[in-house]
């Protein structure tokens, strides 16, 4: 008893001397030389569409395939993962300002040892994501000291979007899915919640998708749920790996027997993240546009029918 | 001793039997037919189902959709059942199942490495490369378990450890590829969705074929049942025998995981299930197992289909494990051990000749770790000594995980050493009786509920999730008075139920759950220095609790009544144990995530190497979780920077290679 008696004195005395604060204070003095790393892609597109290149971004080479552009600097540094930023090459990098996306505020505390650090919800999950993206957008633009920049992008990208929307009006107008083919059996559907919702709602496009998918940003569905489907046309967006599974679900007997791909109402567009604010708006716009001009999209029903 | 693990008590005996089974299939029927006629008129079945008219999309996804999904359903239920009644049967082990031998795991991991390193390969055949990996991973097994003549024990100890790894370098591909990987967690999570016939074409030939060989073999199978002796007698060789059948088993779990990925829990509850329906052949129960998976299977797919209507569905695989779960917990308490499970203790070489040498040098090699960690780092210029200057660093980039991971790896060890030494179990580890999977589901509601959060919140919230989860732990313990077996059945319904959840989660693709990938996996970054006083001192006062029980740890393992003897109340010693090793486990987690197994691998090495003695055991065991963690939060930190491992994920991957030599070079012996 004795032995244990003293073990359970000794720990006790120990965390008495921890209370005393452990306060090593070496907090980094903020700089002032401008440079940017931004934590989260939206934020980095959003940064260089306002004329602001950043130093440092996490997982480059994903945002080359997924966000595709803007396109990033070449010398940007990789700063390590989305969700893990290397904190000892942050602060050998010294930046004057770190911008971090709302998955990122548990961090925030470690990060304002290397910099000052905004962060900025460009890209949150909930209802009506554009409109949300302007309002954070805008205030980037203010903690950059750029408001007239941002005024302008904002205004330049409703320009583009109502340019396209003018484009596509003499256009029939079949109601449209947006998919990406996951595997041979699943694909996701992006829903009411989603940026590209809101593009097409601007566009004067019908989302169809948003009738399956009523709430969230996107959800994944067996194939077979598509028959629920009004006459529509799908809309792939490619997703980086899925290639191969995306031909093998194009192969299935329920695939082509969808009236969709049926009267070869599928197109496909490149990659685009539903998780990149305005410049992934823009974007997707430009895409579904291209899409019509190659008139895949929004052929008349009889010049369809086999 | 090798009759069937679970007898029933009298009264539930007259329950069960054929009614039940019965039961569930009238409900299935009743299931089908209402899905049937949902989507199509029951006067146009036959016509859809013997030629669908092309043009009416209502006949061809009865045709090319409904149908086959049924048909999946049944196929893989009866296969898993089949698998797992083999598995079970000749491991001996009532835990044995596709998922616990490492046969899902390496499939799993086959399919992730094809998935991003060459993804034509799975367009070429994705069954083959998830055959190739699960075979690999029980090859390995058996490779390691040869050494004990393939004894029970052994295979289910290396299944853990091979699928905890896979599992653990599953999850590194994982989080590098975050945003392309929503197609194999869908496929990790098990769906029954079908695009036409061509899956079941597959099963079906590869059911009949392992079903007809399991029949062939199961008068061997019975006589394996006796005794290896008798077998040996009659001109059997017992590890032959046991080698074919389990080739049976896994061909069919692997087919069955390579269809429509990870189903668990059928594959255990089936096998169950038929044996308190009473079968008593090994014939009888093979058969019945695969029935009864066929039917719970089906029954669980249709009952989605009928309450999911037109929205998502969740995938079949975690609805699996969430229904069984419960109902395994349900069964446990009318289910009693016939025998304890502990007598095939595996306890390495004998003792060591000077432990306290090995312990000092067991302290010195942390304390170099130690230093090293804080002194060599990775920066924008490649390796770097950064010395003693580099304050910043030393502080708060290294100091503080570091201390976070030691003192993390510490408590889980102990725990460990805890719950081994108190159950009597070689499994029992703080991973396998679910603690961290309450953790998990803790951190998971937090990441769903709110939209961004402070840095103390992730830490609550876990440690609320883990007190949960222990909680119930305690509530469904006691009615078995805190037995060993009904305990860990518990604590792996309780992980594989809430697993199952995560995996559904994260297959929904919402880009808010990497940030719970990247807590499963252990990430020690975020631990500031408040975050280290934090895990010190909850280590500080948790192992010294634990070195004050070293008399309970060295004597509760000799059995019921060397404890009485002793003058211990085993009641008490017990729920006092059980409680501080859920303390150890809970804090432990919230700072390395629930996938490390230092829980597993430290107390298991200890002992392998040598320390017998409670009190040598527990430190050397500290020492060796401690280590572990500190090499893997120092090597996360430059091995593939400017990414960052998570440690908890690198610890599985340290700490399991070494763990496996060790089981390779010593073969254990049996008896105490």
């Amino acid at each position: 008893m004795s032995r244990r008696g003293a073990l359970l004195g000794g720990v006790a005395a120990a965390l008495a001397g921890m209370a005393v604060p452990a306060s090593f204070a070496a907090s980094v003095p903020a700089r002032s030389d401008g440079q940017i790393v931004t934590l989260d892609w939206a934020l980095a597109a959003t940064l260089m569409e306002m004329g602001l290149q950043p130093v440092g971004v996490p997982a480059p080479r994903w945002y080359d395939r997924i966000v595709v552009e803007p396109a990033l600097p070449d010398d940007v540094v990789d700063v390590g993962l989305l969700f893990t930023p290397n904190f000892e090459l942050l602060q050998q990098m010294a930046p004057g300002l770190i911008l971090i996306g709302p998955g990122l505020r548990s961090a925030e505390p470690m990060l304002r040892r290397i910099a000052p650090v905004a962060m900025f919800a460009l890209a949150a999950p909930g209802p009506k994501p554009y409109g949300r993206a302007e309002e954070q957008t805008l205030a980037l633009a203010d903690q950059l000291g750029r408001r007239a920049a941002g005024e302008r992008f904002i205004a330049d990208v409703a320009d583009q979007l109502a340019a396209a929307r003018r484009h596509l009006a003499g256009r029939q107008r079949r109601p449209l899915c947006v998919a990406s083919l996951v595997d041979d059996r699943h694909v996701r559907i992006f829903g009411g919640d989603g940026l590209f919702h809101d593009v097409l709602d601007r566009l004067g496009l019908i989302d169809a998708g948003a009738e399956l998918v009523p709430h969230g940003e996107a959800a994944t569905l067996g194939l077979t749920q598509l028959a629920g489907l009004p006459d529509v046309e799908l809309l792939c967006v490619a997703a980086p790996g899925a290639a191969a599974a995306g031909m093998a679900l194009m192969e299935s007997p329920i695939w082509q027997a969808m009236p969709f791909a049926r009267r070869g109402r599928v197109s496909f567009i490149p990659s685009v993240s539903t998780a990149s604010a305005l410049p992934g708006a823009l974007r997707f716009a430009r895409l579904v546009q291209e899409a019509f001009a190659t008139a895949k999209l929004g052929r008349s029903p009889e010049s369809s029918r086999e | 001793m090798n009759e069937a693990p679970t007898v029933l008590a009298p009264h539930w005996r007259l329950l069960t039997g054929s009614r039940v089974t019965t039961l569930l299939l009238l409900c299935v029927v009743g299931l089908v037919t209402a899905n049937f006629a949902h989507h199509l008129p029951a006067a146009l079945w036959m016509r859809a189902a013997l030629a669908p008219a092309p043009d009416d999309l209502a006949q061809v996804l009865f045709h090319f959709g409904l149908l086959p999904r049924l048909a999946a359903a049944l196929l893989c239920g009866a296969m898993l059942g089949l698998a797992g009644a083999i598995f079970q049967q000749v491991l001996r082990n009532p835990l044995a199942e596709p998922a616990t031998v490492g046969v899902s795991a390496g499939a799993y991991l086959a399919l992730a490495l094809a998935g991003f390193f060459a993804p034509d390969l799975l367009r070429w055949g994705r069954e083959w490369i998830a055959f190739a990996g699960g075979a690999g991973a029980m090859g390995l097994v058996f490779v390691l378990a040869a050494g004990g003549g393939l004894s029970p024990l052994a295979v289910v100890l290396g299944g853990l450890v091979v699928s905890l790894t896979c599992g653990a370098v599953g999850a590194a591909l994982a989080l590098f590829h975050e945003q392309s990987m929503t197609a194999l967690l869908i496929w990790s999570s098990g769906s029954l969705s079908q695009t036409g016939w061509s899956v079941v074409a597959r099963l079906l030939p590869a059911l009949l074929l392992s079903g007809v060989a399991a029949g062939l073999m199961a008068r061997p199978l019975r006589l394996l049942e006796l005794d290896d002796g008798f077998a040996a007698a009659r001109g059997l060789s017992p590890g032959r025998v046991r080698l074919l059948l389990i080739g049976i088993a896994l061909a069919a779990s692997t087919l069955v995981v390579s269809s429509v990925g990870i189903i668990g829990f059928v594959g255990l509850a089936a096998p169950t299930l038929a044996r308190l329906c009473g079968a008593r052949t090994v014939r009888a129960r093979l058969l019945l197992a695969a029935v009864i998976g066929a039917i719970l299977l089906c029954g669980v797919d249709q009952a989605i289909q009928w309450f999911s209507g037109e929205g998502a569905q969740v995938p079949a695989g975690a609805m699996t494990a969430v229904l069984g779960a419960p109902l395994l917990v349900w069964l446990v308490p009318h289910a009693r051990a016939a025998a304890p499970m502990a007598p095939q203790a595996f306890r390495g070489r004998g003792r060591l000749s000077h432990p306290r040498r090995w312990l000092l040098v067991g302290m010195l090699l942390l304390a170099l770790v130690m230093i090293v960690s804080l002194l060599l780092g990775r920066g924008a210029g490649g390796m770097t000594w950064s010395g003693w200057s580099e304050a910043a660093a030393l502080f708060y980039w290294r100091g503080p995980r570091m201390v976070a991971a030691v003192a993390g790896g510490m408590m889980l060890a102990a725990a460990g050493v805890l719950l081994r030494r108190l159950t009597g179990n070689e499994m029992a580890s703080p991973e396998v009786l679910g603690v961290g999977a309450g953790a998990t589901v803790g951190i998971t509601v937090l990441v769903l509920s709110l939209p961004s959060y402070g840095p103390l919140m992730p830490l609550a919230a876990a440690a609320a999730g883990a007190l949960a989860s222990i909680g119930a732990l305690m509530v469904l313990a006691r009615r078995s008075s805190f037995a060993p077996y009904p305990m860990l059945i518990t604590g792996i319904a309780l992980g594989s139920g809430v697993q199952a959840i995560v995996a559904a989660l994260l297959a929904s693709g919402d880009i808010r759950m990497f940030a719970v990938l990247r807590w499963l996996a252990g990430s020690t970054f975020l631990a500031g220095p408040r975050e280290a006083e934090l895990a010190a001192g909850c280590a500080a006062v948790l192992l010294t609790l634990a070195f004050c029980a070293v008399r309970w740890l060295d004597i509760l393992p000799l059995g019921p009544e060397a404890s009485q003897a002793a003058g211990i109340n085993l009641r008490r010693a017990r729920l006092l144990l059980l409680l501080l090793s859920a303390a150890l486990t809970g804090s432990a987690t919230v700072i390395v995530g629930p996938m490390s197994f230092v829980g597993l691998l430290a107390p298991q090495m200890a002992l392998m190497v040598g320390f017998r003695k409670a009190g040598a055991h527990l430190l050397a065991s500290l020492l060796m979780g401690a280590v572990i963690m500190a090499v893997a939060d120092w090597m996360g930190r430059w091995l593939l920077f400017p990414n960052q491992i998570p440690a908890g994920l690198l610890a599985t991957l340290i700490g399991a290679p070494y763990f496996l030599l060790l089981m390779r070079k010593k073969p254990h012996h049996g008896g105490m």
